[in-house]
């Protein structure tokens, strides 16, 4: 707790609606203390960037704009405050980007591509008066070595496009760090980044704490983020401050129903949830114009009473000094907790039988082809690039095989060789007892319907322009092509009910569905043929943590019901874990590990699955990972010898670098492909010391 | 403490959850300017339509002692050299020009929206050959092409028309193909293929009504340039014949007259350019107003 800190940044009762009256903050009062790391946690559309863009004082399109920002000095000194809110441009002016920085999710949409990153800092550092002019490119090298960009003179003449995704966040952060500002606003600084890179801008971020005297805010959806890395937590629930506290005592007891709920949905990297179920919210968002006049969370709330509906919570002290809460029944929530799903239906018990219902042999995927320098004679200049490697794998029924890798490792390749949208260029899979050809073309409506898909986006896996009635009917007719119109009604109303949707959906549209509605939509579709596989390509990425609770659950009650089994492809390793059966871990287009669920994820460890597993946050403060970071950035060519031998932290040098490892398997069908012996890797400690029980 | 009101810029973007239009509120809000070149073009149709009704005289009524008159009470836009009313005569001629104008440009539309799926779909050799094929169209100026079929086809209303639709088919072609390219790969395209749909289901159910923004304001833009197309035939002789009232036609006769009459060449450039400004504005109206796809962004 920093509170002996002075105040750097003080926001009180910020309001701000658009017009049509959407209001977007509501209310919004904390303080930011110097060398305090604040993080603003919340789903999408609950005003955290419409905050971070007020506090730069960029409010372009708001209707009205009410409360108080005061910045005060340096050290939070008096001289030098100012008030943000309806200060002068010239004054604004002042504050932008010297003493106010942000950094947003995007480095590209910040870095101009037409200028050298050095260049870019150049301007950055100039904006302080008082550094001489030949003392700025030196200032720009140290900013560089301050996010420790390896070689800081030669990536300074480099143009942002010759920057990896993480390196050039660096570069963002040096240019924000340029001017040593008073608050420093990251806004999901991580969001679009591989949970490698990730892992190594958050050290970065941590390391900063220490080093920069600025207030922090830190934005972001993930709640495992913000426990690794913030001080206090505000959680923000339809543009209102719903908690505020030290994030331990967040984790520890949430007082917000939101917060509690927020918690309990996301599923575990560290342990198997209960009865492979999560806990969820119900309902959704209340519509940002909405002005009901008591709790704004009291129809998604568990613990609503008559008294919820009809005054309006204040944020009010709940035990432990700073840790406030909106909620009339704060203390009973932090006693009694999120409740279990009442809605458990039979547990999911994992395959019945051992029968593969999916087998793929030696697939692989190579793009392009090989190129002479005179067509036919000279060197080679080209070669064709190896996405996916001799992969094979068998799928039992009722099973879930999860395959998890950083992007750029195959995995939506190999999705999409098996769904045969892509050609592979080797191998064969079997479905059942028959063979499956290639591309989807040549595959017979027999087999078609077997084998489904569910996409990642949401809003591209369902044409805008159809009905939800009219792309369940044409699902039902093609993949069932026997049944009768009548049956086909039926089972399109059976479809959408056991996925949770009503039969008024019938008429909508995909525009007036949410996410988590559409992806349920995608997955009746998949389902209409009755099929034996479902391949699910990062079905969970792109949706709320409680949306993506209650998709991983549909998605494992239907298992339950109908004996389907899923290809789960996911980069979110505690996705992967709750859901799989079995895991494949790949990486450059090879199997590194691949074996039961509970095996992958503890020792014998294959070194790439460890440093994947220790890069992922633990949503929990009290969890203490060890830290194993992976140097480098992938490879746009597999290299020769073990494919992972260039960033790995284990590697055994020559013989690494020389020859493919052997496939080493242990009695419990659990594999690794390391040159490292498996009793070596089974010595090593557990990577996460568990937290409290459940 | 301070409390500041914040007025909303003009024109500043609205906040993303009400920026979802509904089909009522795309039609309302249209600029001024757009509703007047809507009335410009309704007025026009109307001309065609009801020519019988509203031009004061016939076509081809002959005032054989008021020739080359200027603009008075009695004939509002003047008379021709042979004494017949310029004013009825432009009415009369909008239908010939609409017709044909708009039935040639829905022809390159039509065509051009076939070989654009295909080709944007196909991909591969096909897309390879299409496209060239395009491109060497592309490359000669439409007037020539469209004359060098003119002279295989004759001079005719039909032919007229043929032409520019062939003419016009490479460039709709090269738009919905751009258009097909952004989706092609889009979910629910790979939902249909998974499906086992065939290409033509995936093709005009699938991403046919995706892709009808940009194909209605084609079809508008297309329009305004035929009726300058079908005007400059007229002006070149190569559509239909005298005494049909046809505006390019008119112009053309003016010409010996330019001196004496300028108001015979003028009425019927002023009702040419009229009618291709207002359809252009139209067009630029619908381009706003029509919303396209989400951005097809993807990651991994």
């Amino acid at each position: 707790m920093n509170h002996t800190q002075p105040v750097q940044v003080q926001i009180r009762h910020l309001s701000l609606r658009y017009p049509g009256g959407v209001q977007a903050l509501r209310d919004v009062s904390f303080d930011i203390h110097v060398g305090e790391t604040i993080g603003i946690v919340g789903e999408s559309g609950c005003g955290k960037s419409t905050l971070a863009s007020v506090l730069v004082g960029d409010a372009p399109a708001a209707q009205e704009l009410t409360g108080s920002i005061v910045l005060r000095g340096s050290d939070g000194a008096d001289e030098g405050a100012i008030e943000m809110l309806g200060a002068s441009r010239e004054a604004l002016r002042e504050v932008w980007g010297r003493r106010v920085a942000t950094v947003y999710q995007d480095p590209q949409a910040t870095l101009n591509p037409s200028y050298t990153i050095g260049d870019q800092i150049d301007e950055a550092v100039m904006r302080r008066p008082d550094l001489a002019p030949d003392g700025v490119r030196q200032r720009t090298l140290e900013l560089l070595r301050q996010v420790r960009i390896p070689a800081p003179e030669a990536t300074a003449t480099r143009y942002p496009h010759q920057l990896s995704g993480g390196q050039q966040q660096r570069a963002v952060i040096a240019m924000a760090l340029a001017a040593n500002p008073d608050l420093l606003i990251l806004d999901e600084p991580t969001t679009g980044l591989d949970v490698t890179t990730e892992a190594r801008i958050l050290d970065l971020v941590q390391e900063l704490q220490q080093e920069v005297n600025a207030g922090i805010l830190f934005i972001t959806h993930n709640l495992a983020v913000i426990a690794q890395i913030a001080d206090r937590i505000g959680v923000m629930y339809a543009g209102e401050l719903v908690e505020m506290g030290a994030v331990g005592e967040i984790f520890a007891a949430p007082a917000a129903p939101y917060t509690a709920g927020l918690l309990a949905c996301i599923p575990r990297i560290d342990r198997q949830s209960a009865n492979r179920r999560l806990r969820t919210i119900p309902g959704s968002v209340p519509s940002p114009s909405a002005q009901p006049i008591g709790c704004l969370f009291a129809e998604r709330c568990p613990f609503v009473e008559p008294r919820c509906r009809q005054e309006r919570p204040s944020l009010r002290p709940i035990g432990e000094e700073g840790h406030l809460a909106r909620c009339l029944r704060a203390e009973q929530v932090c006693e009694e907790g999120w409740p279990l799903d009442r809605l458990a239906r039979q547990s999911n018990n994992g395959p019945s039988d051992d029968r593969p219902v999916l087998q793929g042999r030696g697939l692989s995927k190579a793009f392009g082809r090989r190129a002479r320098k005179h067509i036919f004679f000279g060197p080679v200049v080209r070669r064709p690039v190896s996405a996916v490697e001799d992969v094979s794998f068998t799928l039992a029924k009722g099973e879930t095989l999860g395959i998890v890798g950083e992007s750029g490792c195959g995995k939506s390749t190999l999705l999409n060789c098996i769904a045969g949208l892509v050609r592979p260029s080797a191998g064969e899979l079997v479905m059942g007892d028959d063979a499956l050809a290639p591309v989807v073309r040549k595959r017979s409506q027999q087999i078609l319907h077997r084998l489904q898909m569910v996409f990642q986006n949401p809003d591209l896996s369902l044409n805008p322009r159809h009905t939800v009635g009219a792309i369940m009917r044409r699902a039902v007719k093609v993949l069932d092509r026997d049944s009768t119109p009548a049956e086909r009604r039926q089972r399109v109303a059976d479809l959408l009910g056991r996925v949770g949707l009503g039969e008024h959906y019938l008429a909508r549209r995909p525009a007036e569905l949410s996410g988590g509605e559409k992806q349920r939509v995608a997955v009746a579709r998949a389902l209409a043929g009755y099929p034996d596989v479902v391949l699910a390509d990062e079905v969970t990425s792109a949706l709320d943590v409680s949306v993506r609770a209650e998709i991983l659950n549909l998605l494992n009650d239907l298992q339950a019901d109908e004996e389907v089994s899923y290809l789960f492809i996911s980069h979110d390793m505690s996705a992967i874990r709750h859901i799989s059966h079995r895991v494949m871990v790949l990486y450059l287009g090879m199997i590194m590990e691949m074996g039961p669920v509970e095996q992958v994820f503890g020792p014998p460890y294959h070194p790439y699955t460890e440093a994947l597993m220790s890069a992922i946050p633990a949503p929990d403060p009290t969890i203490k990972t060890r830290r194993i970071r992976l140097s480098g950035e992938l490879p746009a060519t597999r290299p020769k010898g073990c494919p992972f031998h260039t960033r790995c932290p284990r590697s055994l040098g020559a013989l690494c670098q020389r020859e493919l490892p052997p496939w080493r398997e242990t009695d419990g069908g659990h594999g690794i492909f390391c040159h490292i012996p498996l009793n070596e890797l089974a010595a090593l400690e557990p990577l996460t010391m568990p937290g409290p029980p459940a | 403490m301070s409390v500041v009101q914040h007025l909303a810029a003009p024109g500043g973007a609205t906040a993303r959850a009400s920026a979802e239009p509904s089909p009522r509120r795309r039609l309302s809000g249209l600029s001024g300017l757009t509703i007047a070149a809507l009335l410009v073009v309704a007025m026009f149709v109307a001309f065609a339509l009801l020519a019988e009704v509203i031009a004061p005289y016939p076509p081809n009524q002959v005032h054989i002692t008021e020739r080359m008159q200027p603009p008075s009470a009695r004939f509002w836009l003047g008379t021709d050299n042979m004494g017949r009313d310029l004013l009825s005569r432009v009415i009369h001629g909008t239908r010939g020009v609409l017709v044909t104008s708009v039935v040639a440009a829905m022809l390159g539309v039509v065509g051009g929206t076939l070989v654009g799926l295909i080709s944007g779909y196909a991909g591969g050799w096909l897309d390879e050959i299409i496209m060239r094929l395009v491109d060497a169209l592309l490359a000669l100026p439409s007037i020539l092409l469209a004359l060098l079929l003119l002279a295989r086809l004759g001079a005719s209303r039909l032919s007229i028309v043929l032409g520019i639709g062939i003419v016009y088919t490479p460039t709709v072609a090269r738009v919905v193909r751009s258009a097909v390219l952004a989706i092609r790969n889009v979910e629910f395209v790979q939902a249909a293929r998974l499906r086992g749909e065939s290409t033509a289901y995936i093709l005009f159910r699938e991403i046919l009504p995706n892709i009808w923004s940009p194909i209605v304001v084609e079809a508008s833009v297309r329009t305004s340039y035929a009726i300058l197309l079908t005007a400059s035939f007229g002006f070149l002789g190569l559509g239909v014949q005298e005494p049909e009232p046809d505006w390019g036609l008119m112009v053309s006769r003016a010409r010996d007259y330019i001196q004496v009459a300028p108001w015979m060449a003028i009425v019927p450039v002023v009702a040419i350019s009229l009618l291709v400004i207002a359809i252009s504005l139209v067009s630029d109206g619908l381009r706003e107003r029509l919303v396209d796809l989400p951005a097809h962004t993807h990651t991994d």
